[in-house]
Parts: C-alpha cells; structure tokens; sequence
C-alpha cells in the first residue's frame, strides 16, 4: 500500500489543529463541569501541600545551616600564644580524635576576612592596630562530637575560647529530615490520588465520546491526533488547579514573612523573592505534568482496549 | 491477471467467547469490482468486513489489501489502511452534533488536511452524493437516505480505493435505498472497488453483480452477474466456480 505518498497532507498548518483542540476541550470541560471541578481541586490541594512543604523544609535548611555554621570548632588563642606553636597545638588537637583538619587563622587574617565581610559599612582604619586574636578552624567528622571535642581543645594551652554550633542545630536537622520523608511520603500518594482522579474525569469524557473516537479510527485518525484534545484537557486542569495553589501559597508567604520578620527578627526565613519564583513555576509544572499524565492512562486505556 | 486488491486466504474467525464466524474463507476481488455479500443472518458478512479494514484480525489465515497483509500491519500503518477504505453502516454514524459539512471535513481534518483544501473537497464529495443543499444542517433535520448520503461522502473524502458497506440500505425505504445504490455504482464507475453486504434481495436482482454468499461462516456460492441466494429461496442463477 502506497500510503506515503497518498497522505502527504500532514499538519501544515499547526495554528489550525491547536484551535481545533482548544474548541474541543472548552466543550468537553462545559459538558462536564463537576468532574472538571474535582480534577482542578484535587491538584490544588496536591500543590498546596506540596508548596507548603517546600516552604518548610527549605526555611528549616537554612535555619539549621545558620545555627550550625559549618560544623566546625572556632578556637581563640589568648595574647600569650606565638605563631610558633601552631605546629604543637595541631599535633594535640589531631590526637583529641574525630578532628578532621586543624586550620590556623593568623590574626591578620582575620582581619582581612572581617574588613571583606564588612566591606564599606564600617571604616576599620580608625581602628589601631588589630583587636582580633590568632584562632583555628576546627572541622569534626561528625556532629555528634563538636562539644566533647571542643571541651578538650579548651583545656589546652594558650586557648581563650572556643565556639562551635549548638546541638540544637542537629537537633533541627534531624527534624528537618524526619519532615523532608513524611512529606515525600505523603507527596507520593497523593500525586497517585490525584493520577487516578484525572483519569478517571477523563475516562469519563473518553467515554461520553467514544463513539466520536471510533468514527474518528474509521475514518484513519492517527492515535496521536485522538490523544491530543484528551491530553490537553487534562493539561488545563493541572494548570488551573496549581497555578490557584501557586497564587494562595505566593500571597500567603508575602503576608506572613513580614509579621515573621517583626515577631521573631533572628530568624532567618527566606524572601519570598528567592523562593516564590522556582516554587510558582515547579508547582505549575507539577500540575500540568500530573494532568497530561492522568488523560494519557485513561485515553491510552480506551485505545488498547 | 491484474492483481487483487483484496484478497483472503484460509481465513478463520473465532471471537474470544468461541462463536465461529468464519470458517476457510478464500476470497479474491480485482481492483474495480462490485461484490455483494449475502446470506443469513449471523452467516459472518459484517465480520468478513472488519478484517479487511482491521477492526478485528482473523485467528487464521491472511487478509491482503492492495498486496500488503493486513494483520501484519504495525498499530501505526492502521490509519493509513483506513483512509484507503470508506466504510459506511445501516446506522449511518454521523456525529449528531456536527454539520452535514463538518462530519464530512472531520474524516479530512483528522488525516492532517490543510484547512485550504476542506472546503473543495468537502463541496465536491456533497455534490457527488447530491446534498450540497444541505450542508448546513445537522443529521436529525435529515431523512435516513440523506444521512447515509452524508456518510457515504465522509466515506470517499479520502479518495479510498475500496469502499466496504455494511446494509447501507437496511433502514431505508425502496427510494432512498434505489439512491443510495445508484451513488455506489457511480462510484464505482470510477473505478473504486465495493463490496457491499446485505439483505436486499431485490436490489442484488436488479443490479446483476457478482454474488457471495454465506453460510454460516462459509462462502458456499461466488457468481458474476449473480441473484440473490439464501439457503430457503433457492437458486435459479447462473452458477460460476
Ligand atoms: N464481537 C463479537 N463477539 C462474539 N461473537 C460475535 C461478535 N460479532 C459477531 N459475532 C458472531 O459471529 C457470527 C457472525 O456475525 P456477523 O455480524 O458477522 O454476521 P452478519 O452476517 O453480519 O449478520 P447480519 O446480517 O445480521 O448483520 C454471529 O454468530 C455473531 O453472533
Ligand atoms: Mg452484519
């Protein structure tokens, strides 16, 4: 059979089939509107819970990167310690145990960190001479013995103080995690709710129009060109939902950051600006992705079968 | 010899609840023949038809269409094999929300047609089937002849090669059903082959075509320029191998 060459006429005009398929979704969606309806709600809550989750597990992250500093011990030298013993006290600080590095900052290091930090915001050549102390950065293997290790690095010689991210911080990290698995969890099963509702609002369409879906066969639609108006409805119901959960998480987080900021100040939660943006265009993905996904099962279903 | 362009060899039919509707079937129809297929009731007409347009696939046996086997096609060659086939039904199966029109340009706009060229074609295959008239109007304002003139245009939008009617006259009345047979000999005339199944025994008479007759599942009679048949009417044709 020569159908290569007696079907030349393929898609010359996309504009065309688009408005064909939008037409055809904006019935089905009309002819349908509960289903619609449960479809679009269920995504939202999918992306509701979803965005509410980022928001925590994201602002707990910093918190806890915040708290933590870098798991390290700050150690500072009195104004007896010389240069020259650096080597020493690097030797009993490796045999303390779970030390992984021991770094020397001199003094003038310091100094040069703390004037970069600083930048302009304070002119430090009113300053005479250098208030800072030599010190050594600390990193341990393992959080768990940040204070029995810096306790003992307190008792060698020439020590003034040491500093080291508090236990609460791993505390939170903990949590954090704990949080970051139920979510994913609790996630994971409603992305499949949400699945099985889209299709099945689908599969209802599908079956309102299968008998237009056998003439379309009869007469050699190709099965991509009967998916389309499916796929598509199920798109829009994706977006629709998550880009309302999209908008109430957006304005919700710029309402409460600011009341967060006044009541608790030393917290450090995110700007809506550094995470809205990524949050927004995930969660609308998200939605059209579970639409496009649930409408292709259930359409996919009725053409095998 | 000129090639057949349809051709069915040993083929069986047995539907997933056991029925046997086709039993060693061998059939061969040149390209630009009209075939009528009758016999009873159940006797296998409809069945025969939907493996060569490949509704279903025989349990046996091989199902040629212009020399390609048909059950060896891929899922995605099915539509092209379609749309080198119109198919109509004694239900017509029009889209009841579409235009006479619409339901005509939908079997093009499906094959990817571009939009310039619905119109014409649309226009030209209503003018063939004598319904230009009445383009506008939706299948209800239609009598039963007229709806199975607007699926019988659908039918041939795309230039088929072959055109499969299943008792397109089995609900209409001796006018319309006279209609419908004389479109399908112009048809015809120009060259697209039909292979038409029913119940008609006046219209198989007239019409002196070549006749197929089934039984049961089998083809138990195959003349030129035949007479109806049925097992209880018995023949008084001119018999053919
Ligand atoms: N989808 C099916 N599943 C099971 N059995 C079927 C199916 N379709 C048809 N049959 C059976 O196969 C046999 C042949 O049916 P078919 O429809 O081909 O007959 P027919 O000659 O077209 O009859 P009619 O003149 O009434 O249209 C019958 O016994 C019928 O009951
Ligand atoms: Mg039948």
């Amino acid at each position: 059979m020569s159908e290569e060459k007696d079907t030349p006429r393929r898609g010359p005009s996309g504009g065309y089939y688009i408005e064909c398929f939008l037409r055809e979704v904006i019935t089905n969606i009309r002819h349908n509107p509960m289903m619609s309806v449960a479809s679009v709600s269920t995504v939202m809550v999918l992306a509701l819970i979803l965005g509410f989750f980022v928001i925590i597990v994201v602002n707990l992250d910093a918190l806890a990167t915040e708290l933590t500093g870098e798991m390290q011990i700050k150690v500072y030298m009195d104004s007896n310690f010389n240069p020259e013993q650096v080597n020493t006290f690097k030797s009993q600080a490796y045999e303390i145990g779970h030390v992984v590095k021991v770094n020397f900052v001199p003094k003038d290091e310091a100094f040069r960190r703390l004037r970069q930090r600083l930048n302009a915001k304070l002119d430090l050549n009113d300053l005479d001479g250098n208030p800072l102390p030599d010190s050594f950065e600390v990193p341990v293997d393992d959080p768990n013995f940040l204070e029995p290790v810096a306790q003992k690095i307190a008792q060698l010689a020439n020590v003034a103080t040491v500093d080291y991210g508090r236990e609460e911080a791993y505390k939170l990290m903990k949590l954090n995690h704990v949080i970051r698995l139920v979510g994913f969890v609790i996630l994971v099963m409603l992305f499949a709710s949400t699945l099985l509702i889209i299709s099945n609002t689908i599969r209802l369409t599908v079956f309102a129009r299968r008998k237009e879906i056998d003439i379309m066969q009869l007469v050699g639609a190709a099965d991509w060109f009967i998916r389309w108006p499916f796929i598509l409805e199920g798109v829009t119901q994706g977006m629709i939902g998550s880009a309302l959960a999209a908008t109430l998480i957006d304005i919700s987080y710029r309402i409460v950051v600011p009341q967060l900021h006044k009541s608790i100040s030393f917290l450090p939660i995110m700007a809506p600006a550094q995470i809205m943006p990524f949050l927004n265009i995930g969660l609308v993905f998200l939605g059209c992705a579970v639409g496009a996904l649930g409408s292709l099962i259930s359409i996919n279903r009725h053409l095998k079968a | 010899m000129v090639e057949p362009i349809i051709e069915l060899q040993n083929v069986n039919l047995i539907y997933p609840n056991g029925t046997r509707a086709l039993k060693n079937i061998d059939l061969s129809v040149t390209p630009g023949e009209f075939v009528f297929l009758v016999g009873h009731t159940g006797s296998g007409k409809s069945s025969l038809m939907k493996l060569i347009y490949r509704e279903n696939d025989p349990t046996l046996g091989l199902v040629i269409v212009e020399g390609n086997e048909v059950s060896e096609m891929k899922r995605s060659q099915i539509p092209y094999l379609r749309r080198r086939i119109g198919v109509i039904f004694q239900d017509f199966r029009l889209l009841g929300h579409k235009t006479v029109f619409e339901n005509v340009a939908y079997a093009l706009q499906v094959t990817g047609a571009s939009r310039s060229v619905i119109p014409r074609k649309v226009n030209k295959a209503l003018t063939l089937v004598n319904l230009r008239e009445k383009a506008d109007r939706l299948p209800s304002q239609l009598s039963g002849g007229e709806q199975q003139r607007a699926a019988i245009a659908r039918a041939l939008i795309n230039d088929p090669v072959i055109l499969l009617a299943d008792e397109p006259t089995g609900n209409l009345d001796p006018d319309s059903s006279w209609d419908i047979m004389q479109i399908l000999s112009k048809v015809n005339a120009r060259g697209t082959t039909i292979l038409v199944a029913t119940h008609n025994q006046q219209m198989v008479d007239i019409m002196q075509k070549r006749v197929i007759v089934m039984d049961h599942g089998e083809i138990i009679k195959d003349v030129q320029n035949g007479m109806y048949f049925s097992n209880d009417n018995h023949p008084h044709n001119n018999e053919e191998a």
